[in-house]
C-alpha cells in the first residue's frame, strides 16, 4: 500500500535526514520508534505529503506523491490518508459530529450513516457527538480523532504519538482501537512514537537513529 | 458544510462578531440616511422650484421668503401691497405672475389664496371636481385630501396661523370643490382657494392697520354691514389678479417667471433698491442653503466613513487575533484534504458575510430612522420620505463589501501561506 525509496529531507540551512525504506501493506501496522529529535515526525509528514522530500519518493496506492502538484497532493491526501496527531486538533466552533464529518466532506468521499453509527459506537463516542471539542477529555478527543481519520476509509492511517499524552488505561484503549479498526477497514497503519508501552503491542517495528 | 463552518466560526466569538456588525450597521445606516434624505430633499427642493425666477415679498430674510413662498416650510416675511405687486407683474419682462396669500391653515395644512395658474405652474391636474371659481371654494392637494379625509362638498373652517390650535375662523365655511392628483410637489400639501377668500377673512385687520395682513391675529369687526358689502363685491366671480382692482388689498408674495433671463440681472436689484419690497432669486437662495447644509452633511459623512473604517479594523483585528488559535484547525483541515485556496476563501467569506449582514442591517436601520423622521417631523414639513433604494446605495454596498474583503484579506493570505508541517509539529 505504501512504500518509500531512498527518502531524504534537508532542512533549510539545517541537518539532512535520510530514512530507511518503508513498506507497509493493507491491514499491516508499522511502529516507527526513535528518540525525540531523530526526525520521526518529519518522516511522518513526508509519508503523509505534508512535506515534500528533498530526494527519493513516496508511493501510496501506486501513486508517487512526490510528483503531484500542491492542489492535487491536497486532494490525494484527503482521499487516501487519515491522520491522528499527538494533540487532537479540532475546528473549535463545530460540534464533535461535524468535526468527524468534516474529514469526509473535505476528502469529497461519501460515508454511510450505518458506518458512522457503527464506528462511533465501537469507539464509545456516541454520547459525545453533540458536544464541543473543548469540553472533551484527552482520551475522548483521541478516540474522536480516530473516528475522523478512518470514517472516509482511507488507504493509510498515519498516527503521530497518538498515546503519549494519555494514561495507561487510555493508551491501551486507543492502541487496541487503532489496531482493530485498521485491520477491520483494511488500512495500512503507521504509528510514530517513542512510547515504550506500544512496543509490546506491535511487532513490526522500525528503529530510527 | 462550508457555510456552516463560516457561520459557526463567526458566532464562536459572538462579541467580536457583534461589535464588527454593530459598527458596520451604524456606518451604513448613517451614510444611507444621508444619501436617501439628501437625494429626496434635493429632488423636492428642485422640483418645487418649478422654474420660478423670482419671488417678491415683504422685506426680511430672502431665504425665509423663498422657503415660505415657494416651499411653504417657513413663516412669511410679512405682506406686500397688491397695488405695488401689480406694478411688477405688469412689467414687460414678466411672463407669469402668481400672487400668493397665506397665513391660515387647516389641520396644519396651509390655506393659500391664489389663482388657478399656480396649479398649472406645477403641472398639477384635477383628480376630481373643478377648480375654485368663487371665494371660499377650495381645491385640495393630494396629501391634504388623503390625510384629512375631506371630500368634495365637505365644509370646514380655517384656523388662524400655522398651528392646529390657532383661533378658528368660524364665520367662514370653506367648501371643497376639487381634489388634485398627486404630483409629488408642494401643491400636494396645500389647500388652494381664491385670493379673495383670504382677504375676506382678514378684511377688518387691513382697515385697522396698514401693515397688518393675513398673519395678524384676527379681530372681529363690530359692524356687520361691512361684511355684507364685501360679499356682494365677491359675487363677481373674479379669479385673476389682473382683473381685480382693490387698492388697499395685500398679498403675501408674488411668484414670477420672466420672458428673458436678462430680467434676473436687473429686476431684483431695482425692486430691492426702489421699493419697500424685496425680491429673492430662489435658485441662489437654495444654492446658499445647500452649501450651508453641505458642510454638515459632509461632516456627518466623514464621521460615518470613519466608523466604517473602524468597523473594518474591528473585523480585521477579530480575524487576525483568532488566526493564532485557528492555525491548528487550518493545518488540520489541510491535512484532511482542504486546498490552500479553500482556507483562504473561508476566512475571506467571514469578512464578506459580516459586511453583507452589516449592509442589510444598516439599510434596515436607515429605513427605521426614516420612518421615525416621518412620524416626528413629517407633519411639520408635510414631507414624507420614500423608503426606496437610491442608486448611490449601490456604491455604498460596493464600499461596504470592499471594507469586509479588505479587512479579511490579510488574515486570509496568512492562512493561505500556513506551513502545515511546521504548525502540526509545534502543536
Amino acid at each position: 500500500m505504501i512504500h518509500t525509496k531512498d527518502l531524504t529531507y534537508q532542512y533549510a540551512g539545517g541537518k539532512a535526514l535520510s530514512y530507511p525504506d518503508v513498506d507497509v501493506l493493507r491491514g499491516e501496522t508499522l511502529l516507527i520508534i526513535g528518540h525525540s529529535g531523530c526526525g520521526k515526525t518529519t518522516l511522518l509528514h513526508l509519508l503523509g505529503g505534508l512535506l515534500r522530500p528533498t530526494n527519493g519518493q513516496v508511493v501510496i496506492h501506486n501513486q508517487n506523491t512526490s510528483i503531484l502538484s500542491d492542489k492535487k497532493l491536497d486532494t490525494f491526501r484527503g482521499q487516501h490518508i487519515g491522520f491522528v496527531f499527538q494533540k487532537a486538533h479540532f475546528v473549535q466552533s463545530l460540534t464533535i459530529k461535524d468535526n468527524i464529518l468534516l474529514a469526509s466532506y473535505l476528502s469529497g468521499k461519501s460515508y454511510s450513516p450505518q458506518n458512522f453509527n457503527a464506528l462511533t459506537a465501537k469507539l464509545g463516542i456516541t454520547s459525545l457527538l453533540g458536544k464541543m471539542p473543548s469540553t472533551l477529555s484527552e482520551g475522548e478527543q483521541q478516540r474522536v480523532s480516530i473516528a475522523r481519520a478512518i470514517l472516509h476509509q482511507p488507504d493509510l492511517v498515519l498516527a503521530d504519538e497518538p498515546t503519549s499524552s494519555l494514561d495507561d488505561e487510555n493508551t491501551a484503549k486507543v492502541a487496541s482501537l487503532l489496531l482493530n479498526l485498521s485491520l477491520e477497514f483494511g488500512v495500512a497503519l503507521i504509528i510514530v512514537t517513542h512510547d515504550e508501552r506500544l512496543k509490546t503491542l506491535i511487532t513490526q517495528q522500525l528503529h530510527l537513529s | 458544510m462550508i457555510f456552516k463552518i463560516i457561520y459557526r466560526s463567526l458566532i464562536h466569538k459572538p462579541l467580536n462578531a457583534l461589535l464588527s456588525l454593530f459598527l458596520l450597521m451604524l456606518s451604513v445606516a448613517i451614510i444611507s440616511l444621508l444619501l436617501v434624505a439628501g437625494t429626496q430633499i434635493n429632488n423636492k427642493l428642485d422640483k418645487d422650484l418649478a422654474d420660478v425666477d423670482m419671488v417678491v415679498g415683504a422685506k426680511g430674510s430672502p431665504l425665509q421668503l423663498v422657503l415660505s413662498a415657494l416651499y411653504h416650510i417657513d413663516a412669511p416675511t410679512g405682506n406686500i401691497s397688491k397695488k405695488e405687486a401689480d406694478k411688477i407683474a405688469a412689467n414687460p419682462l414678466v411672463e407669469t405672475a402668481i400672487p400668493l396669500s397665506y397665513g391660515d391653515s387647516y389641520k396644519g395644512y396651509r390655506i393659500v389664496g391664489t389663482i388657478p395658474a399656480y396649479v398649472e405652474l406645477y403641472g398639477g391636474k384635477l383628480a376630481i371636481g373643478s377648480f375654485f371659481a368663487k371665494p371660499f371654494e377650495v381645491v385640495l392637494g393630494a396629501q391634504v385630501a388623503q390625510r384629512t379625509g375631506l371630500k368634495i362638498g365637505d365644509l370646514f373652517h380655517g384656523n388662524h396661523g400655522e398651528e392646529e390650535k390657532g383661533e378658528e375662523h368660524e364665520e367662514f365655511d370653506y367648501k371643497v370643490v376639487g381634489l388634485l392628483e398627486k404630483s409629488g410637489m408642494v401643491i400636494d400639501q396645500l389647500i388652494l382657494t381664491p385670493t379673495e377668500s383670504v382677504w375676506d377673512i382678514h378684511e377688518e385687520e387691513e382697515e385697522t392697520s396698514a401693515v397688518a395682513g393675513p398673519m395678524m391675529p384676527m379681530v372681529r369687526k363690530a359692524n356687520p354691514s361691512d361684511d355684507h358689502t364685501d360679499l356682494d363685491h365677491l359675487d363677481h366671480n373674479i379669479t385673476t389678479i389682473e382683473t381685480k382692482e382693490a387698492p388697499d388689498k395685500q398679498i403675501t408674495a408674488l411668484l414670477l417667471k420672466f420672458k428673458s433671463p436678462m430680467a434676473i440681472m436687473t429686476l431684483p436689484r431695482i425692486i430691492n433698491a426702489e421699493t419697500n419690497m424685496q425680491a429673492a432669486v430662489p435658485t441662489l437662495e437654495i444654492n446658499r442653503l445647500m452649501n450651508m447644509m453641505g458642510i454638515g452633511i459632509s461632516a456627518l459623512q466623514a464621521i460615518a466613513f470613519a466608523i466604517m473604517l473602524i468597523a473594518g479594523l474591528s473585523v480585521f483585528v477579530a480575524l487576525y487575533n483568532r488566526l493564532k488559535e485557528r492555525k491548528f484547525e487550518h493545518a488540520l483541515m489541510r491535512s484532511m484534504g482542504s486546498s490552500r485556496s479553500l482556507i483562504f476563501w473561508l476566512l475571506l467569506s467571514e469578512g464578506i458575510l459580516l459586511s453583507l449582514l452589516g449592509f442589510i442591517l444598516g439599510l434596515a436601520l436607515c429605513r427605521g430612522g426614516l420612518a421615525l423622521l416621518n412620524k416626528v417631523s413629517g407633519k411639520d414639513f408635510h414631507f414624507y420620505f420614500d423608503f426606496g433604494i437610491v442608486p448611490e446605495e449601490g456604491w455604498l454596498f460596493a464600499i461596504t463589501l470592499f471594507i469586509g474583503i479588505f479587512a479579511a484579506v490579510i488574515p486570509a493570505i496568512k492562512a493561505y501561506r500556513l506551513n502545515i508541517a511546521q504548525t502540526l509539529s509545534d502543536g
